[in-house]
């Protein structure tokens, strides 16, 4: 499958070299599962690091190491063959949010930002915060821009904004200050994986409280 | 094609199966099927101190000596484990195991920092996805890395520091800009330069 909107060549170099923030770098990974050419990409970049990995400066390893080696591969259960893969089929989650967040979307504590909008918080770190949130078919998350960066990725269903259609696998950059009010397309629910640096705020004066009741 | 006259010859299926294939892939190739010792320690011998440059190159804690021993350990049991799925077709021998050195060096850094975060980076690096490689792209992937060999070493050494800041010493592009006092807006056109360079960028 392919898809439109991509990550950055430099978000996926840090990437790559492990240099991102746990949080984008997980909206990457979900955008690599469903997206060949990033894919391949990121296979290039990979076999740069390799390179840069080949060329360092040799550091001596004391050979006591290798025998503290071997006496653990011993002693380590013999069971360590590839683990067993839950697949369901047409599962919409993705294999790296489905470590987070098992199979059960239910089963995570959603907050309501008005009747038809949720979100479940699922990891936070170095000042970003990852969640998902859905949006009901149709329904719209009211304009608002933010302080920060946010990434998002859709899982299912598609939004439409005033910048284009966005769909599963896409991969989206905002930057602080570009208003926009992302609407679900009427078909379907819309879920994405959305990770922000710093909380979103809403244009219309109404919904500050909204905002101070309910930061996504 | 000619038969080749090393003295690996011996090893005759992944000869034929891996034209190209070079010692590091075979001695992987049997520490994935037979479990050998030998060719394990000779990976040990090969790779062993790059893994531990590659750790002092970023340490965490007081005790960068320990924090590199810590790696080099933690990635060579890695190998000998996930040998059997590791793919030539996919990435030479130094490529695969870069990433499994980088993986480790986050999870300890995680670790230590007592950083607690729920997602190990092998979670977060195995991309699943169909999984199956055309052999043409397996192939382009093979003659893109001997050519990349190449490019590099044609790369001008302000480019070739940033990419090695940002892969030997896992340093984003803020952090690269911060430390050598440059814009940030350089260090990514740079970036960009030698991402040219090296013909990694493909047009999207």
């Amino acid at each position: 499958m392919s898809t439109f909107y991509h990550p950055e060549y430099d978000e996926l170099l840090e990437f790559s070299a492990g240099a991102i923030a746990p949080s984008v770098g997980l909206c990457i990974s979900v955008h690599l599962e469903y997206c060949e050419q990033c894919r391949q990409q990121l296979a290039k970049m990979d076999a740069l690091g390799g390179m840069m990995f080949e060329q360092l400066q040799p550091e001596p390893v004391d050979d006591n190491l290798l025998d503290a080696i071997f006496q653990q591969i011993d002693s380590q259960a013999s069971s360590s063959a590839g683990k067993a893969q839950l697949d369901t089929e047409q599962d919409i989650i993705p294999h790296s949010v489905r470590k987070l967040v098992g199979y059960d979307l239910d089963s995570l504590k959603w907050r309501r930002h008005g009747n038809k909008v949720r979100s479940a918080t699922l990891l936070s770190d170095e000042g970003l915060n990852a969640s998902l949130i859905r949006i009901e078919a149709g329904a719209a998350i009211p304009q608002h821009d933010h302080r920060g960066r946010e990434y998002t990725v859709v899982l299912s269903g598609s939004f439409s904004d005033d910048s284009g259609v966005f769909r599963r696998g896409d991969f989206v950059l905002r930057h602080p200050d570009e208003p926009h009010a992302p609407t679900a397309t009427a078909d379907q629910d819309c879920l994405c994986l959305a990770v922000l640096d710093a909380p979103m705020r809403f244009r219309n004066p109404f919904y500050e409280l909204f905002n101070r009741l309910n930061p996504l | 094609m000619m038969t080749l006259k090393t003295k690996r010859t011996n090893v005759v299926s992944l000869t034929d199966n891996q034209p190209g294939a070079d010692t590091w892939q075979l001695a992987l190739g049997r520490v994935g099927a037979d479990q050998d010792r030998q060719a394990f320690q000779e990976l040990f011998k090969h790779f062993a101190p790059l893994i531990r440059s590659f750790a002092l190159a970023n340490p965490y804690g007081s005790n960068p000596g320990q924090f590199a021993d810590d790696l080099v350990q933690e990635v060579m049991i890695k190998i000998w484990n996930k040998a059997g799925s590791y793919d030539p077709a996919m990435a030479g021998a130094s490529t695969w195991i870069f990433t499994i050195a980088r993986n480790c060096r986050i999870d300890m850094i995680r670790k230590l920092s007592r950083h607690n975060y729920p997602l190990d980076s092998d979670e977060l690096f195995d991309i699943e996805d169909d999984n199956s490689i055309a052999p043409f792209q397996a192939v382009q992937q093979r003659n893109f890395e001997r050519e990349l060999r190449e490019h590099m070493k044609a790369l001008p050494s302000d480019q070739a520091q940033i990419i090695a800041k940002v892969y030997m010493e896992g340093k984003s592009h803020n952090e690269v800009a911060q430390e050598l006092n440059l814009p940030l807006g350089t260090v990514k056109s740079r970036v960009r330069l030698a991402l040219n360079k090296l013909k990694i960028m493909v047009t999207h």
